[in-house]
């Protein structure tokens, strides 16, 4: 597997910068020829406030042919744009606001209005010819797509055969981008795999002083939309790392726990596959892997579909738990890595094993195995079945050739939670974490109601818009305490229904435009222009012989 | 002293040179077979060496790879310089003993240049053998530091051929030295490698 990795917002960048590390050396403080990172991956930071990538000096300006490359995702707006301008007079939205402070629901209202609103489309293309859309499209034609064996290319067998994202849960342009931009990919490229790997923020307030309940939010808004877009609409799987976890280890050294993410994913990343195994761990192989649906499992035990009711019916793309240990090559055996990874216990406190999001594995549906070191596939299964207690058809092993002074293995557990009444109360589960950010996104949404909806310089239709996306009859409001019902059944999947901010299709909105547009001047006009033409007809000698001819009949 | 002729010192010296790419020879050889028995040890499936190798085939960085190809030519060239640029070790196979390439101004370098056509030639398929070991980048910046300490033995042997027919043991020595250390360093990832896979 050789991703395209994309870090999204300040997070993203962050630990993109770990797995961009050269493994060249430098000449005399410069690199020729082409940047080597771990696995050949290829990478790309995108950001939306220009000055944080003025503020450091690792990346260089995609524009400019530099690399590793930054991109700003609203680049190739211009300031006088019309496109710009039309957003911002009719829904009080700026397509190159500097950052989106915390506000998930922010940008997904910008990518969403551009599908829904057609005059919006019509200036759009006019401006930007091909794009439909001048962030995602940008991105993604500008950034992401060279980096791919989908683009032309001639050294293709250098590039990426995938696309992971990284981004923050909770952050601003990670939090806010990760669902326009994936399913933008998606729309363009059906088949193509794409992972996310999403940071949940650690708990309490963080430096730029924005509180857990916002971040939350934030995170639940990007979580829900991610994991409610069906097999082809969206990602092929979520990654999930808790910040909160990585806390508790590495306390505040965040470069400490960019390492460790970075490290984590290394045996996903090793080109070095067992002779025997070549094919396996192709992009494609894992994706069809992670989709697979077990015959005897196509309810809650099994990979989640949406319900029906909920839109159109199909499988709903997993979340999937990194679990990692490494140790000295010549000491313990497979069952040591494996407890090191899943931890020994049932639950222990997060933080002293190898699982970076809470969760209980015996709970996962299917697991993925990577491994660097000199095991038998065998050997590796019966100590994964005997910590999950998972079938051996439902562990799939990729063995990497060790070598190194070490051995490692990760655990990608799909879908570890579910199945079992009152697990949110059991701290160290899924639910117990879910349920957690859900409440405190509640709790944010009932308190800030001023907050959320009047920030900025949001016009009437964007409020009322937000006003129902939020607390509407069946909006995210009434769907969170669904979800949170869900999790105390021990249900699954917690997210299922698809919202929007600009909803039902142009229906809404175009009813809406209208009716904004008549309550201004146009209502009186109008009312007084169906006078003029009713008393028209009715003076008309024709008409009157008529209706005359009517009555007496 | 004399060795057939020659000063039985330099020639041990010598011999300890060749002993030390013989070792690394012989250790990337065994290297090899170490994994193959740990990969049979575990593997259900047949496979042959090359599959093996390909599959242990890994990109150390066209720097690197620049550093190694410049290393195991100046390699040769060092060594030349060092034996046979002046007749005080060898005196019948030496630069001295070609009059006209010696007269010219630029002999040295074309000296240099023939001793360094079979370097190129083995440089070519050498580094390869780096493509199969995890090298940590701290030692690739290690073996990268090469090139210094040839060209710096090559300096030395010059100032000896310069000074001919008087001599000094000091910068002969300080050249040894540094071709030595040289040659230690470019099989340092493969002895490396070599203890890592023994370890286990």
């Amino acid at each position: 597997m050789r991703p395209c990795i994309v870090g999204i917002g300040g997070a993203g960048g962050n630990i993109l910068r770990q797995f961009l590390q050269s493994q060249d050396i430098n000449l005399m403080g410069l690199q020729f020829g082409r940047h080597l990172a771990y696995g050949g991956v290829k990478g790309l930071w995108l950001e939306s406030a220009t000055q944080d990538t003025q503020r450091q000096s690792y990346y260089g300006s995609l524009v400019q042919g530099q690399y590793p490359p930054f991109l700003i995702c609203h680049g190739n707006v211009s300031e006088g744009s019309d496109t710009r301008r039309y957003l911002s007079d009719t829904y009080g939205l700026d397509l190159k606001a500097p950052g989106f402070d915390r506000r998930a629901e922010y940008l997904k209202g910008i990518f969403e209005v551009f599908e829904f609103d057609p005059k919006l489309k019509e200036v759009c293309l006019e401006e930007f010819k091909s794009n439909d859309n001048p962030l995602s499209g940008y991105m993604w034609q500008v950034g992401i797509r060279p980096h791919t064996i989908i683009s032309t290319s001639s050294a293709r067998s250098k590039l990426c055969d995938s696309i992971l994202f990284i981004a923050s849960l909770g952050g601003g342009t990670g939090t806010g981008f990760i669902n326009p931009i994936t399913s933008y990919v998606r729309s363009e490229e059906p088949i193509f795999p794409i992972f996310v790997l999403g940071i949940l923020t650690e708990k309490g307030t963080d430096k730029r002083k924005a509180t857990e309940g916002q971040r939350d939010l934030g995170a639940v808004i990007a979580m829900y939309d991610l994991l409610t877009k069906a097999s082809g609409e969206g990602i092929d799987a979520l990654i999930l790392v808790d910040n909160q976890t990585l806390v508790q280890r590495f306390g505040g050294n965040y470069t400490g726990m960019d390492v460790c993410i970075y490290n984590s994913l290394k045996p996903l990343l090793d080109l070095r596959n067992y002779p025997g195994d070549l094919l396996q761990d192709d992009s494609q192989g894992i994706r069809r892997v992670i989709w697979e649906v077990n015959g005897e499992n196509n309810g809650s035990n099994g990979i989640s579909r949406r319900r029906e009711g909920a839109g159109s019916e199909g499988l709903l793309p997993p979340i999937l738990v990194p679990c990692y240990c490494i140790q000295a090559a010549h000491e313990g055996d497979e069952l040591e890595l494996v407890e090191g990874a899943l931890g020994k216990g049932s639950l222990l406190p997060a933080g002293k094993d190898g699982r970076l999001f809470p969760c209980d594995p015996t709970k996962a549906d299917r697991v993925l195995v990577f491994t660097r070191g000199f095991f038998r596939t065998k050997d590796i299964k019966e100590a994964v079945q005997e910590r999950t207690g998972l079938s051996e058809n439902k562990i799939m092993v990729y063995r990497k050739l060790g070598g190194g002074k070490a051995e490692d293995m990760l655990i990608l557990l799909r879908n570890p939670y579910g199945g079992t009444i009152g697990e949110h109360k059991r701290p160290g589960t899924l639910e117990w974490r879910l349920h957690d950010i859900i409440t405190e996104s509640i709790n944010y949404i009932e308190n800030n109601e001023m907050n959320i909806l009047g920030f900025q310089s949001y016009k009437e239709i964007t409020k009322e818009m937000l006003r129902k996306y939020f607390y509407g009859k069946d909006g995210l409001l009434d769907e969170l305490y669904d979800c949170l019902e869900r999790l105390r059944e021990g249900e699954a999947p917690v997210f299922t229904r698809p919202l929007r901010i600009f909803g039902n299709g142009m229906n809404a909105l175009g009813n809406c435009q209208e009716e904004q547009q008549m309550a201004a001047s146009d209502r009186a006009s109008l009312r007084k222009m169906v006078k003029e033409e009713l008393r028209a007809i009715f003076n008309d000698q024709d008409c009157r012989r008529r209706i005359r001819e009517i009555l007496q009949s | 002293m004399n060795l057939l002729g020659h000063d039985i010192f330099e020639a041990y010296m010598l011999i300890c040179l060749v002993a030390i790419l013989l070792l690394g020879g012989t250790l990337h050889v065994m290297y090899l077979k170490m994994i193959e028995s740990m990969v049979l040890r575990t593997e259900e499936s047949d496979f042959n060496l090359g599959d093996l190798m390909r599959s242990m085939h890994i990109s150390q960085g066209s720097n690197f790879n620049i550093m190694m190809i410049l290393s195991w030519s100046l390699l040769f060239v060092a060594l030349a310089f060092l034996y046979l640029l002046t007749p005080s070790i060898f005196p019948e196979w030496n630069y001295f003993k070609i009059p006209r390439v010696a007269s010219l101004d630029w002999g040295f370098a074309i000296f240099g240049v023939a001793a360094l056509i079979p370097g190129a030639l083995i440089s070519i398929f050498v580094p390869k053998v780096y493509s199969y070991y995890l090298i940590h980048k701290r030692l690739k910046a290690i073996a990268a530091a090469t090139p210094v300490l040839l060209l710096g033995s090559i300096i030395c042997s010059m100032h000896l051929g310069i000074i001919y027919p008087t001599s000094n043991p000091f910068f002969w020595n300080l050249g040894y030295m540094m071709l030595a250390a040289a040659a230690v360093l470019m099989i340092l990832p493969i002895s490396i490698g070599f203890l890592e896979a023994w370890r286990q």
